[in-house]
C-alpha cells in the first residue's frame, strides 16, 4: 500500500511526504489504540480508515481538516513523532505505535505555542481553513532550522496550499516564531 | 448551545418591550451547532427598520450585534464591529457579532460583490448603531435631567460633560431590554474627523480562535443522530441516469440509504468514511452527451447563437470613424473557465423533518438559499431555517450553496440530520465556474495619437447563477428543477450604459460601441472574484497597451490622455511612483537575452462605480522555456474611506496571490466525458516559492463613501502581467492563463 495512491480516483498524486509505513495489517477488526496529544484512545473505526476521520469524528478534534483527501493540500496535516504526515491518506493502523500531535496539541499549559502566537500576532489567516497545515509544518520546520531565511521558509512551505493568499503574513509569522524560540 | 429557560432571540424580538430577564444575550445567541428550538417556524420578518433587529445591550453591558452580511474569511466581521464600536463608543471587546441567520438577522442580500462594508456603512450597522446611540442619549438625558447635548459617551457609559459623577451605563439604561424604536434617519452618525476606531487596523476578531483550533467551521457542525452523506455525480451535468445504481453485489457497511432523485444520487451512511467508500463503490449507468472539444471552445463560444444581446454604448459613427482613422487596430482576447478552488471542500448539515428544516450552510445569502431550499423541499419558506456558519474561503459562488441542497435532499430522504462534505473532485468538477469569455476589441487612433473610436464586444458562456431557484446550481438541475431561461435581449436603442462589469472602460472616448452577448455553456458558471470584470479588464487594459505601442507611447502616459476622473489618475500616478515606473514605450530595448524583464500596468475603476486601483507587475520571462515569473507587484488603491487598513491590505495580498495564480496557471480543462481538472495536481495554484514581492499604497479618502476592497487589485492584475510580458519580450499574450506553451507560441509569431 502506498500513501499517495487514492482508490477513489485514477489520478496520480504528488508525493510530498514519505509514507510513514510500508505495509499495514488489515486482517480483522482488531481493537486499535492511538496516542493523540499525549492521551491514549481506543479506535472504533476500521483499521484502514484514514486517521483524519478518526481524529475528527471519533476524537472530535477540529485542527486537522479535510481539504482534498489526496495528500495534495495539507489542510489535514498532523505531526507523527517528529515529522508531519497527511492524515487524510494515512490509515489509522499506521500510527498505532507513534505519538500523534494535532493543532490542539501544540498548546502548552493552555497557552499558544510560539508558532501559534506568531500567527495570531501577524494576523496570518483569512478563512483559516488551511492554516492548520501551515502551522504544523512550520512547527516541525523550526525544529530542524532554528534560524531560517525567507527563501528557506518558502521552500519548506511549498507543499502546503493557501487559497486566500495569506502567504506574506505566514512567512512573517514563521520568521517571528523562529526569533521567539531562540 | 442551550437556550436559557426557553428564551430565544425570536421571543425577544416578538416581546412586548417588557423587561426580559434571566438570560445573557451573547451567551445564548452564538449560532453554533445547536438545534434547541421552541417552535418550528421562524419569524415572518426580521424588520430592518427596528433598532432591535440590529443590536441588543445585555445586562452586563455587552453588546450583541446582528448582521445580514456573512464573514467569509475576508474580515467583514471585524470591520462591521468597528463601525458599531465607533458609533456606540463601546470597546470591541464588549461586543459579539451574530452571523446571518434567517431567524435572527435582517435580510441584507448576498454577501457578495465587495458590497458588505459599503452596505454596512451606508445603510446597515453604522446607521442602526447611530440610532441606538441617540436613543441611549435621550434615555440618559431624561434620567439625569441634563440635555443630551451636554452628555458624553465613553466605553458604554454616558456621563455629564464636566461632571463625571453624574453618569449612567448603557447596561443600566437598557440592559436586557428592547429599544422598541424605529430607525428614523434622524440620528447623525459621527463624522470621519471624530473617528477613533474606524480607520485603524483593529486585529481580526476571528483569527485567534482559528489559530487555536477553537473556531467552528461548517465542517465542524454536528447534531445528535447525524449521519454522513456523499454525492455520486454523473460524468457531466447533462447526463441522464439509466437504471438503478448499485454496489455491484458488494455489501457496504454502514450504508443507510442510496438517495436517488431524477439524476441526483447521494449515499447516506452511519460513519463518514463508510459514506466515502460507498459513494466510491456505487456504480451508476449514465447516458451522456459528449462535451465540446476544448481545443475549439473559444471558436464555439464565438459562434454560438447569442441568447441575450445588450448594447451598452453606441455613441457616434463608430464604424465610420474607425474606417477613416489614420491608424486602426483590432485584437481578440480569450479568458478560460476558472475555479474558486476553495481549500476546504464544501460542506453543509441539514436536519429536515416532516414540515420544517434547519440547514447550517456557508452560503453567501441565507435568505436566498432559504428560498431555494423551500422549493427543493416543498415547504413554506418560513419553515426553513438557514444558519450561516463560516466555511473555507469561497471568493464567490463555490460549492457552499450546492452542497446545502445535497444535504437537504439526503436528510429529507432519510428523515435524519445529514452532514455532506464534498470530495475534492466533487468541488473541482461541479462548482459554478468563473465564465469563459471571448472579447473582441477594435479601435481607430487619430493623428494626435488619441483613440477616436472604440468598438468592443464580448461573448460570455454562462449557465446558472446563485440561488434563487434551485435550478441555478447543479444539484437543483440534477434533482429535476428547471433552469432559468436566458433573459430576453433589451432593445438596442437607447443603449443601456455601463453594466457594472467593467465591460465599458474607465476611459473617455469620443465615440464608442460596446455590446455583450451571452451564449450557452455546458458547465455551470457563477460569480468568481471579479466576475466578468477581470475578463473585461484583461481585454480592455491589454488593448490600451496595444494602442499605446501602436503610437509608440509610454503605456501610462497614453492612458492618462484618456482619463478625466481625478481619482483614477491618482491611483495610476500613485502606483507609478510606488513602482518607480520609468516612462518609455514598450517593449524594453534589449530583446536578445534568454531571461527578459519587463513591467506592465493595469488600472480601472472597479465596476465603473466602485473602488479604484492601479496595478503594476514586473515579470521575468524565460524565452527558452516560456516560463513567466512575476517578481514584483505594486498597487495603489482608493476605496474612499478606509475602515481597517490592515484588513484592506490583507484583501489586496489575497488579490495578488490569487491573481498571479489565475494569470499564469489556472484553466478548467475537460475531455469529451467530463472535467479533467479534478484536484490540485491537475488544477495547480500558486505556491509559496512563487510569491512575488508586493508593495501597496492606500489612498484614503475619509470624505468619500466606503467602497468595496475585496477584488479591485486582482481586476487589473491579469492585464498588468500580460502587458509586462509584452514589455519584456515584445510578444503579446491574448489568451489567459499565460502558460509556457502560449508564451513560447507568442514569442515565435
Amino acid at each position: 500500500m502506498v500513501c499517495h495512491e487514492n482508490k477513489l480516483l485514477p489520478i496520480r498524486s504528488t508525493v510530498w511526504e514519505q509514507c510513514p509505513f510500508s505495509a499495514v495489517a488489515t486482517e480483522g477488526n482488531m481493537a486499535l489504540t492511538i496516542n493523540v496529544n499525549g492521551k491514549q484512545y481506543a479506535v472504533r473505526s476500521d483499521p484502514t480508515t484514514p486517521l483524519l476521520y478518526v481524529l475528527r469524528d471519533e476524537l472530535h478534534l477540529r485542527g486537522p481538516r479535510f481539504g482534498c483527501g489526496l495528500s495534495q493540500c495539507g489542510a489535514c496535516t498532523v505531526i507523527l513523532g517528529n515529522t508531519t504526515i497527511r492524515s487524510c491518506v494515512t490509515p489509522v493502523v499506521g500510527v498505532t505505535t507513534g505519538q500523534v500531535t494535532t493543532l490542539e496539541g501544540l498548546m502548552q499549559d493552555g497557552k499558544p505555542s510560539a508558532v501559534q502566537q506568531a500567527f495570531i500576532d501577524e494576523s496570518a489567516a483569512q478563512c483559516g481553513y488551511c492554516t492548520n497545515g501551515l502551522m504544523m509544518s512550520a512547527t516541525i520546520f523550526l525544529r530542524q532550522n532554528t534560524n531560517p531565511s525567507e527563501d528557506q521558509i518558502k521552500q519548506a512551505l511549498a507543499p502546503w496550499l493557501c487559497r486566500c493568499g495569506t502567504h506574506y503574513r505566514v512567512i512573517r509569522a514563521v520568521l517571528k516564531a523562529a526569533k521567539a524560540r531562540v | 448551545m442551550t437556550l436559557d429557560k426557553g428564551f430565544s432571540r425570536r421571543d425577544f424580538l416578538k416581546g412586548t418591550g417588557a423587561l426580559v430577564v434571566a438570560f445573557s444575550l451573547p451567551r445564548f445567541l452564538m449560532p453554533s451547532a445547536a438545534s434547541a428550538r421552541s417552535a418550528a417556524v421562524g419569524p415572518t420578518l426580521v424588520d430592518p427598520n427596528l433598532i432591535d433587529s440590529w443590536l441588543a445591550v445585555g445586562g452586563d453591558g455587552h453588546v450583541t450585534v446582528y448582521t445580514g452580511k456573512e464573514e467569509l474569511g475576508q474580515g467583514v466581521a471585524t470591520a462591521s464591529l468597528q463601525l458599531v464600536a465607533e458609533e456606540l463608543d463601546v470597546p470591541m471587546s464588549a461586543m459579539t457579532l451574530i452571523q446571518p441567520d434567517t431567524w435572527l438577522t435582517v435580510d441584507q442580500g448576498y454577501s457578495a460583490g465587495s458590497q458588505s462594508m459599503k452596505t454596512e456603512y451606508a445603510t446597515g450597522l453604522r446607521i442602526a448603531a447611530a440610532e441606538a446611540r441617540l436613543a441611549l442619549l435621550n434615555l440618559a438625558s431624561a434620567k439625569l435631567g441634563v440635555p443630551a447635548s451636554q452628555l458624553a459617551v465613553s466605553d458604554g457609559v454616558i456621563s455629564v460633560q464636566g461632571d463625571a459623577s453624574k453618569s449612567m451605563s448603557y447596561a443600566a439604561l437598557i440592559g436586557n431590554k428592547k429599544f422598541d424604536l424605529t430607525i428614523t434617519g434622524k440620528a447623525k452618525p459621527k463624522t470621519p474627523d471624530q473617528y477613533k476606531v474606524v480607520g485603524t487596523s483593529v486585529p481580526r476578531i476571528d483569527i485567534p480562535s482559528k489559530i487555536l483550533a477553537q473556531f467552528t467551521y461548517t465542517q465542524d457542525i454536528t447534531t445528535p443522530g447525524m449521519l454522513h452523506g456523499r454525492v455520486v455525480r454523473p460524468p457531466s451535468l447533462d447526463a441522464k441516469l439509466l437504471g438503478v445504481p448499485d454496489f455491484g453485489g458488494q455489501s457496504m457497511p454502514g450504508v443507510v440509504k442510496v438517495v436517488v432523485k431524477n439524476n441526483f444520487i447521494g449515499v447516506v451512511a452511519t460513519e463518514e468514511y463508510q459514506a466515502i467508500n460507498a459513494a466510491a463503490t456505487l456504480t451508476a449507468k449514465w447516458q451522456t452527451i459528449p462535451l465540446p472539444d476544448q481545443a475549439r471552445i473559444y471558436e464555439i463560444i464565438r459562434g454560438s447563437p447569442s441568447l441575450t444581446d445588450r448594447v451598452l454604448e453606441n455613441s457616434g459613427d463608430v464604424d465610420g470613424v474607425i474606417k477613416n482613422a489614420p491608424k486602426q487596430l483590432q485584437a481578440t482576447y480569450y479568458y478560460p473557465y476558472q475555479m474558486h478552488g476553495s481549500m476546504g471542500a464544501s460542506c453543509a448539515v441539514a436536519d429536515v423533518k416532516a414540515n420544517e428544516a434547519t440547514v447550517w450552510s456557508s452560503t453567501q445569502g441565507v435568505y436566498q438559499l432559504r428560498g431555494a431550499l423551500a422549493t427543493l423541499l416543498s415547504m413554506p419558506e418560513q419553515n426553513v431555517h438557514v444558519i450561516y456558519v463560516e466555511g473555507s474561503g469561497c471568493y464567490g459562488l463555490n460549492g457552499a450553496d450546492n452542497v446545502s441542497l445535497d444535504a437537504a435532499l439526503m436528510s429529507q430522504a432519510v428523515g435524519k440530520p445529514v452532514r455532506v462534505q464534498y470530495m475534492r473532485h466533487d468541488e473541482h468538477a461541479w462548482e459554478n465556474y468563473g465564465t469563459a469569455m471571448v472579447l473582441e476589441a477594435r479601435a481607430g487612433l487619430d493623428d494626435t495619437g488619441h483613440v477616436a473610436a472604440w468598438d468592443y464586444a464580448t461573448w460570455t458562456a454562462s449557465r446558472g447563477n446563485r440561488p434563487g431557484p434551485p435550478g441555478n446550481v447543479p444539484t437543483g438541475v440534477m434533482a429535476g428543477f428547471p433552469e432559468m431561461p436566458a433573459p430576453k435581449s433589451p432593445p438596442p436603442s437607447p443603449p443601456l450604459g455601463p453594466d457594472g462589469s467593467n465591460t465599458v472602460t474607465s476611459y473617455t472616448f469620443p465615440s464608442q460601441r460596446v455590446i455583450t452577448h451571452s451564449v450557452a455553456s455546458r458547465f455551470f458558471t457563477g460569480p468568481l472574484r471579479s466576475p466578468s470584470r477581470i475578463q473585461n479588464t484583461f481585454a480592455n487594459e491589454s488593448f490600451m497597451d496595444e494602442l499605446a505601442y501602436a503610437v509608440n507611447q509610454d503605456p501610462i502616459a497614453f492612458r492618462l490622455k484618456h482619463i478625466s476622473d481625478p481619482r483614477l489618475i491618482a491611483v495610476i500616478e500613485g502606483v507609478a511612483e510606488l513602482s518607480q515606473w520609468v516612462s518609455r514605450p514598450s517593449p524594453q530595448a534589449n530583446l536578445t537575452d534568454r531571461l527578459l524583464i519587463g513591467r506592465g500596468i493595469g488600472a480601472m475603476q472597479y465596476e465603473g462605480t466602485g473602488a479604484y486601483a492601479g496595478v503594476v507587475a514586473q515579470v521575468q520571462v524565460d524565452t527558452k522555456t516560456g516560463k513567466v515569473t512575476v517578481q514584483h507587484v505594486w498597487a495603489a488603491q482608493d476605496c474612499g474611506l478606509t475602515i481597517n487598513p490592515d484588513g484592506m491590505r490583507l484583501q489586496a495580498e489575497g488579490c495578488v496571490v490569487q491573481g498571479v495564480s489565475r494569470s499564469l496557471r489556472e484553466e478548467v480543462q475537460w475531455n469529451a466525458q467530463g472535467i479533467t481538472t479534478v484536484d490540485w495536481d491537475t488544477y495547480p495554484v500558486l505556491r509559496f516559492p512563487d510569491l512575488p514581492q508586493f508593495d501597496f499604497r492606500i489612498i484614503n479618502r475619509p470624505d468619500k463613501p466606503v467602497l468595496g476592497a475585496g477584488e479591485v487589485v486582482i481586476t487589473g492584475l491579469v492585464a498588468a502581467i500580460g502587458n509586462a510580458i509584452f514589455d519584456a519580450t515584445g510578444a503579446r499574450l491574448r489568451q489567459a492563463p499565460f502558460i509556457p506553451a502560449r508564451v513560447r507560441a507568442a514569442l515565435t509569431v
